[in-house]
């Protein structure tokens, strides 16, 4: 059957409208692709190129350009992009905002990177705010959480949340991942663990206030990945005193396991027995490890059999979860 | 021959069309219930991330019981075929799976074959390890069991490796065959790549053959991936050539790889816009790249950072100026954002935090430090 047929047999049986149906042939009929992403991926690189460029550039040539020069052109072109962006933004609401346009997102972007760039430039070079280098940090941050609520630009905000995390000392990039050594100074891990459960709980209160409520998702996604991230590499820093954060860690297991039953959230599902599973299974391997008087080989042995079974049992839970969401969800 | 009953494969293919239509908001919510209702899935397949979950939950149990059998019978990898025969149990757990517990995309099903068929693999170049030439045997096993993989299973990874196996067993039979043979590897890739584009182009489109649509899908892909790797000079020359042969390059190749440099990338772009194909239009981007990229390595001396600041300003004027004038309904090509997109706004946004980073002063050196590339001279040591 194809599907214009089975669209067609489902109308026949009456679970399809003449409205939908109408909507799906001339969805099908119409050929025109879109090309909406793909455009957006090419601003982004067209944005990263030019910033990037223009950064090495200014390294280079720093002696021959001169500083004022170049603080000039950075200035004036980010506060073209601001204006840009001042002239072509829909009014301003607590409530969610739609962009006028792909171009309006990322000239506003390129005109914050500018900023955050210029304001670290001139701190670099003329110690504007002396010695107080945090402050060069907390300034693009504020400037950055005002645009991106003031503008309705989840980018932004995004960048603000890192800079945010930037000002506390904690660098998030892609090396937290492929380096976690960056993150093995114990207070650092305090911190982002703090900053991790800050940002769940800002999250929550743009739901409830209503203030920007669709930004809610974003603060979460950084506050539970920092938490969990935080907490999973304190376990092998304080070791072996990390029972105390083994009960930071379960405390953010339940509340992500609340979280996703409240909202029959997959994701939230699998991320929280993933994050859980990391955490029990450093335990386990951690006390074999310790067990006096057990031969090295048993223990090699114990570690394997805890392995496949407890990924067993990780499989089961994940399909029962699954079965009951769905059927709280009403699909078979 | 396929595992999987084609019936509730049909099924399948007609549930996911009604999610799609109902995640582009053509069809209510309530109608999408009473039809999910209806029309219960055939298949135990999850959403995505829970496909994800169960994978990394497969992938654990199937190594590490493995790793267990060797520590309880105290084998040594190879020994007695014990890969081999783990990866045939894995493949009779997997047939049960698909036909017992009616798995399709689980996740669990897809670990399964990979690892088993990774095992049978393994336990084969043990078994052939002594042979006279033992990657012209196992580069020709994996390309028939890929293939075979492929029918049984129809799945898109396996339809991929298959491509290349056959093209890495292409290699060791011309290296056997003459050395000087071995040169022209690149030049049958791009033959092969495109022979397998117009293959999977033509299969995808027959009826009967719906349940591999996505195989030749990927496999249309990758060949396009392929040729563009083996027709740039730079990948031909410097990743090849070079290496076995040192700096001999006949000028008619010389000649021949600098235009298929331009050409390909060109060709894919344009019929890609011509034919309205988002694949060859995405791939074909990616192409261009290389082949500026490829032009400025030869023949240009100016510095990267200057290139960056032309190329993005020029990709941010081309940009403004396609939104600016462009007229969908004149070519069928529109920039209009899709309805269900809230999820990719989203992993944009933490893309351009993790891409941007933050651009801050570090006290000690005074240098630029945080993020990893852009956001005006983060990259590297700044």
């Amino acid at each position: 059957m194809t599907s214009s047929s089975f669209f067609e047999y489902l109308h026949e049986q009456g679970l399809l409208s003449e409205v939908s149906l109408e909507k799906i042939r001339q969805k099908q009929s119409d050929k025109t692709i879109s090309l909406f992403w793909d455009l957006r991926l090419v601003l982004y690189a067209g944005v990263l190129l030019l910033t990037g460029g223009l950064g090495v550039l200014i390294y280079k040539n720093i002696d021959d350009i001169g500083h004022l020069a170049i603080i000039g052109a950075m200035a004036a072109t980010s506060l073209f992009c601001y204006g840009f962006a001042l002239k072509r933004m829909n009014p301003f609401s607590w409530n969610e905002v739609r962009s006028p346009g792909v171009v309006f997102d990322y000239v506003l972007l390129l005109g914050s990177i500018l900023m955050v760039t210029l304001v670290g430039y001139v701190q670099y070079q003329y110690k504007i705010f002396g010695t107080e280098w945090k402050l060069a940090t907390f300034i693009p941050m504020l400037i950055l959480f005002f645009t991106s609520y003031y503008f309705d630009h989840q980018g932004l905000l995004s960048m603000a949340i890192v800079n945010l995390a930037a000002w506390l000392g904690i660098t998030i990039n892609e090396k937290v991942f492929t380096h976690t050594n960056q993150l093995n100074d114990k207070e650092t891990l305090v911190t982002a663990a703090l900053l991790g459960a800050a940002l769940i709980l800002l999250s929550w209160l743009s739901r409830i206030s209503r203030k920007k409520a669709h930004f809610s998702q974003l603060y979460h996604q950084f506050g539970t990945h920092m938490y969990f991230i935080s907490s999973f590499i304190a376990l092998f820093v304080f070791s072996p005193n990390y029972y105390p954060w083994v009960l930071v860690y379960l405390a953010g297991s339940v509340y992500h396991y609340f979280k996703s039953v409240k909202e029959k959230s997959y994701y939230y599902m699998v991320i929280t027995m993933i994050y859980t599973y990391g955490c029990i299974s450093f335990i386990v391997v951690d006390l074999v490890d310790e067990s006096s008087g057990v031969h090295y080989d048993l223990k090699g042995k114990l570690v394997f059999a805890y392995f496949t079974f407890s990924s067993i049992a990780m499989i089961f839970l994940l399909i029962r979860q699954n079965k009951i969401f769905r059927k709280h969800a009403g699909v078979q | 021959m396929l595992a999987y009953n084609k019936d509730k494969l049909d099924a399948w293919m007609n549930r996911t069309m009604v999610e799609e239509a109902a995640a582009l908001g053509l069809i209510s919510e309530t109608e999408t219930a009473s039809i999910l209702v209806r029309y219960p899935s055939p298949f135990f397949s999850p959403k995505p991330i829970v496909r994800i979950g169960l994978g990394i939950a497969t992938l654990i149990a199937v190594s590490t019981f493995f790793s267990f059998i060797l520590l309880i019978a105290g084998f040594n990898m190879g020994e007695y075929g014990i890969q081999f025969l783990y990866g045939t149990a894995v493949f009779v757990v997997l047939e049960f799976m698909i036909r017992k517990k009616s798995h399709f995309r689980s996740g669990i099903d897809d670990l399964l074959l990979y690892q088993g068929f990774w095992f049978i693999i393994a336990g084969m170049y043990w078994l052939f390890e002594r042979a006279p030439d033992p990657f012209l045997v196992i580069t020709a096993i994996t390309t028939v069991a890929a293939v075979a993989a492929t029918i049984r299973y129809a799945d898109r990874l396996m339809a991929g490796l298959a491509l290349i196996a056959f093209i890495v067993f292409l290699g060791y039979l011309l290296k056997k065959i003459d050395i000087d043979l071995y040169i022209y590897l690149p030049q049958f890739t791009l033959v092969i790549s495109i022979a397998c584009w117009f293959a999977a182009s033509k299969l995808v489109k027959k009826p009967n053959l719906r349940h591999y649509h996505h195989c030749f899908e990927f496999l249309m892909i990758l060949s396009l991936v392929l040729a563009a790797l083996s027709s740039n000079y730079y990948v031909f020359y410097e990743g090849w050539y070079s290496t076995f042969y040192g700096n001999k390059l006949s000028p008619f190749w010389r000649y021949f790889f600098a235009a298929t440099t331009a050409l390909v990338p060109l060709i894919t772009i344009i019929s890609g816009f011509l034919q309205k194909d988002k694949k060859r239009i995405r791939v074909g981007t990616f192409m261009v790249v290389g082949a500026v990229m490829t032009f400025h390595y030869y023949f240009t001396s100016t510095p990267t950072e200057i290139l960056c600041i032309v190329y993005g300003a020029l990709l941010l004027l081309i940009s403004y100026w396609l939104l600016k004038h462009h007229k969908p309904k004149e070519n069928g090509i529109s920039f209009s954002e899709r309805q269900d997109s809230a999820a990719l706004y989203e992993i944009e946004s933490m893309l351009i935090g993790a891409g941007v980073g933050m651009i801050t002063p570090e006290q000690s050196g005074g240098r630029f430090g945080g993020g990893s590339f852009g956001g005006a001279g983060s990259g590297g040591n700044f």
